[in-house]
């Protein structure tokens, strides 16, 4: 039986210019690793809904939420059903939408 | 608690009347390095607007974000107007440009016509538990 060595992805995710060291587990859901970067940087439950998170140019969005995360090194791709996440890659978390008024 | 200072808020005050026109809202951003808590810029967003709301461009909230990562430029505050009295709408507190403890938001009536730069202003403050709580102009414009 082999063991997976690297059960896990290190990432350094930004949220408004702010740094944090995370790792993603494999097999982790976008949706789930949403929700621990969401976490992570303490944005409250009531603004959480329009948080994604995006690949290093702010526009492409990890998805979709039920996409399962896979380790890829070099050129390969995720395989259907999954999203690729290289080690110590550079993730932006930041709201899809922003708007006010009154 | 972080400052603004009056030439820092007058920056943005004439920004959201050169862009809102008196008809439209409008809304910028008090920015600052990593390192200095204290606003030192006012960024102006790509943005929608009508006498009612506001809505930032999607594309130039990604390229924004880009830049801060590479240039560590922290957004402090966003700041926008109304078209009459200031207060934090719903839409408003679930739909901030950053929200994480500490983040501040401050509503100008009036589209910013006022003479007096922190006449009738909205100052909020998010909390960890999501609810933004009021404080006085004074507290963070000096």
């Amino acid at each position: 039986m082999s063991t997976n060595p690297h059960p896990s992805i290190g990432v350094d995710v930004f949220y408004n210019a702010i740094p944090k060291d995370l790792r993603f587990a494999i097999g982790s859901t976008v949706g789930q690793i949403d929700e621990q970067a969401v976490a992570a940087f303490q944005v409250p439950d009531g603004n959480r809904h329009t948080f994604g998170l995006f690949r290093a140019d702010g526009i492409t969005e990890l998805q979709p939420l039920d996409a399962t995360v896979e380790r890829v090194e070099g050129d390969r791709q995720a395989g259907p059903g999954h999203v690729g996440i290289r080690e110590d890659e550079r993730l932006i978390l930041r709201a899809g939408t922003v708007r006010g008024g009154g | 608690m972080l400052a603004i200072t009056r030439g820092v808020f007058q920056v943005a005050i004439d920004q959201l009347r050169r862009c809102g026109a008196g008809h439209n809202e409008c809304v910028v951003y008090a920015v600052s390095g990593l390192t200095e808590k204290d606003p030192s810029e006012i960024v102006h967003p790509i943005h929608k607007a009508t006498p009612y709301s506001y809505e930032v461009d999607s594309d130039w909230l990604g390229r924004f974000a880009a830049r801060q990562a590479v240039e560590g430029l922290v957004v402090r505050a966003q700041i926008h107007t109304h078209a009459g009295k200031a207060f934090h709408s719903s839409t408003d507190d679930g739909w901030p440009m950053a929200a994480t403890p500490e983040f501040v938001s401050i509503v100008v009536p009036r589209f910013g016509a006022s003479t007096i730069p922190t006449d009738g202003l909205y100052v909020c403050v998010l909390q960890p538990n999501g609810d933004w709580n009021e404080i006085g102009p004074a507290e963070i414009i000096s």
